[in-house]
């Protein structure tokens, strides 16, 4: 340690070890991570339970419904904004500060492109009426909810496949649309909802509480990045002390991680 | 760029990065093209192996695992271990009832 060390100001390793302690910044960043692991663990596990033991024909077919492009196209955005992320760091490393920057600022652009793919792809199952949530939130805010009920008795009854059963229209009070009426009379005289069993309530409950907790944590990626964004203009990421940066970048890794899962899980079931 | 002690810097190149995003992204592929194949029981394992194989990439390239020291190396092994081995528990516990 030199004894001049103080005039860098920005280095945290020449100023002394009391205020560096690069493997222990690392090493509780990965605690963080753990605690990641095990808070989206528990919901796959939940998820593969239901769908092994007891609704595993209705998630296929409720997953069938998602939609493979847009979530195969939040894929590819994601792994290249990993590429992006380490990019940034090793740009950083090499003392390139502005190309670290622009490296970051793609990373964030990554992250906000995800989340106007899932704005479109939750809009579009909220017009189909599946909605996330508590059923009584929905029917105060929306005056409606298709998940209301689950239908399991009367899918029972119909005799239809699942796919036929969802598609004949009913009431807001659950009736089923006549026989032979057309589309859109039945949507006309109210029959706007579609009838859903429990298997298919829980897939979508999972669906949304586990893409919008990842969605979250997407935006909060976005917040970290923009601050990791600043410390770099602000030269308090440097060439000789990045530990920020790498530390944001394992936070990103994590989401990217997670979606690697959440892909093939949800969208691939069927 | 001295670190002057033992925080050896590894940095990982461009190019390298690059090689791991590509294999990640044939792998995203391979996954879509595998869930079109009916294998009955078998998709979602199959599904689970590629998304863990790609995990692995991630994990080991991109947050830098590789280039760790074995004392870290050993405690995120151990995690993802233990993880691996509650849920097969859980799974053979619900797979024979």
């Amino acid at each position: 340690m030199s004894e001049e060390a103080g005039v860098h100001e920005h280095n945290r390793f020449e100023v002394g070890l009391e205020h560096a302690d690069y493997n222990g910044d690392k090493f509780g960043m990965w605690l963080f991570v753990f605690t990641e692991l095990i808070l989206f663990g528990g919901m796959f596990f939940a998820f593969f339970v239901y769908s092994k033991t007891m609704y595993g024909a209705e998630f296929h077919e409720a997953g069938s419904h998602l939609n493979l492009f847009m979530g195969g196209g939040n894929t590819i955005v994601l792994l290249t904004s990993s590429l992006t992320m380490v990019f940034g760091i090793t740009a950083i490393q090499y003392g390139k500060k502005y190309l670290s920057m622009f490296w970051i600022i793609l990373t964030i652009l990554f992250a906000l492109t995800f989340m106007v793919v899932k704005y479109y792809e939750w809009g579009y199952k909220f017009k189909h009426h599946v909605f996330p949530a508590k059923i009584t939130m929905l029917e105060k805010s929306f005056g409606v909810s298709d998940l209301k009920t689950p239908y399991d008795k009367e899918f029972k009854e119909s005799g239809m496949s699942l796919k036929e059963f969802n598609a004949v229209p009913v009431n807001a009070a659950g009736e089923a649309a006549p026989e032979g009426m057309s589309a859109d009379d039945a949507h006309d005289k109210g029959y706007t909802h579609s009838r859903y069993t429990r298997g298919q309530i829980i897939f979508y409950g999972l669906y949304f509480a586990m893409t919008g907790l990842h969605g979250f944590h997407v935006l909060l990626g976005v917040v970290v990045l923009l601050w990791v964004l600043s410390l770099t203009y602000r030269n308090k990421i440097v060439s000789n002390d990045f530990i920020i940066m790498e530390n944001v970048g394992l936070y990103w890794h994590v989401v990217d991680l997670i979606w690697i899962y959440l892909f093939p899980v949800f969208y691939l079931v069927s | 760029m001295s670190h002057g002690h033992d925080d050896e810097v590894h940095i990982v190149s461009y190019a390298s990065h690059t090689l791991v995003w590509l294999g990640l992204l044939m792998l995203s592929g391979l996954t879509v093209a595998a869930a079109g194949i009916n294998l009955g029981d078998l998709n979602l394992l199959v599904a689970m192996v590629i998304a863990t194989i790609k995990g692995s990439l991630v994990v080991a390239y991109f947050m830098h695992v590789k280039y760790e020291k074995p004392g870290l190396q050993s405690i995120i092994l151990i995690v993802i271990v233990f993880m691996f081995v509650v849920f097969c528990e859980a799974f053979v516990d619900f797979g024979t009832r």
